[in-house]
C-alpha cells in the first residue's frame, strides 16, 4: 500500500459499464517528508475523499476487495484517509481541517 | 514475504470498515543485514503487535488479507505476519533485534 496525495479527479463518460457511478481520482505518490514524487496513480474512491487529501491506496487484485469495488475492473483503490503520520516519534504530516 | 523495519505509524479515522481496529504502519524494507532497500510502504498490522523499531516479516501480495482474523476478504496488499528476533544465515547471525534498534 502506498501514500498518495489526491491532485485531481477524472471524468470519463465512456467507460466499462461496471465503472458507471464510480469516482476515479488521480493522485501523486508522496515521500515521507511530504514532498511529491512524479509517480501518478488513478484509483477508485471507495470512501469519499477530496482533492488535497493524503490517502492510502491498495494496489493489485486486493483493490477489488472493498464493497464498492467488488467485481469491478480496477487495480487501485483508496481505502483510508490519513490524519497523521508519525515518524521516529515526530508527527511529520497532519491533515489540516 | 519480505523483511522490514517499522519506522512510523499512520492515524486514519476515515477508512474502509473492514480495517477498523487494525494498525497502519510505515515500513522500510531491509535485507538480511538490516540495510535499507526500496522505498517505504504502508503495511497493516491486524494484531496491533508491532511498533516503531520492530523488524517484521510482512506479506506483500493480495494474500496479505489472509493475515486478518475472521473476514477473509479485506482490501489490503501488505500485512505483518511475524516480528523478528534475529536472522541467521548459515551459522552466522546477520541481524539481531534488541533495544539498540529502538
Amino acid at each position: 500500500m502506498n501514500l498518495v496525495k489526491i491532485v485531481g479527479s477524472i471524468v470519463a463518460t465512456q467507460k466499462d459499464p461496471k465503472l458507471q457511478g464510480s469516482k476515479l481520482l488521480i493522485g501523486k505518490e508522496i515521500r515521507l517528508d511530504g514532498t511529491m514524487t512524479e509517480v501518478y496513480h488513478v484509483a477508485i474512491d471507495t470512501i469519499g475523499v477530496g482533492v488535497g487529501e493524503v490517502v492510502v491506496i491498495v494496489r493489485g487484485s486486493s483493490a477489488r476487495l472493498t464493497e464498492l469495488s467488488n467485481n469491478k475492473p480496477v487495480d487501485s483503490a483508496i481505502i483510508a484517509v490519513v490524519d497523521e503520520i508519525e515518524l521516529d516519534g515526530d508527527i511529520v504530516w497532519r491533515k489540516t481541517r | 514475504m519480505k523483511l522490514g523495519i517499522v519506522i512510523g505509524t499512520i492515524v486514519a479515522t476515515l477508512k474502509d470498515p473492514s480495517l477498523i481496529g487494525a494498525l497502519l504502519l510505515i515500513v522500510q524494507t531491509i535485507n538480511h543485514l538490516g540495510q535499507k532497500i526500496d522505498d517505504p510502504l504502508v503495511v497493516v498490522d491486524p494484531d496491533r503487535n508491532a511498533g516503531p523499531g520492530d523488524v517484521v516479516v510482512f506479506v506483500h501480495s493480495p494474500d496479505a488479507c489472509m493475515a486478518f482474523p475472521g473476514d477473509l476478504w479485506v482490501p489490503i496488499d501488505a500485512a505483518v505476519v511475524a516480528i523478528v528476533d534475529h536472522v541467521d544465515i548459515g551459522r552466522r547471525t546477520t541481524l539481531r533485534v534488541d533495544q539498540s534498534w529502538k
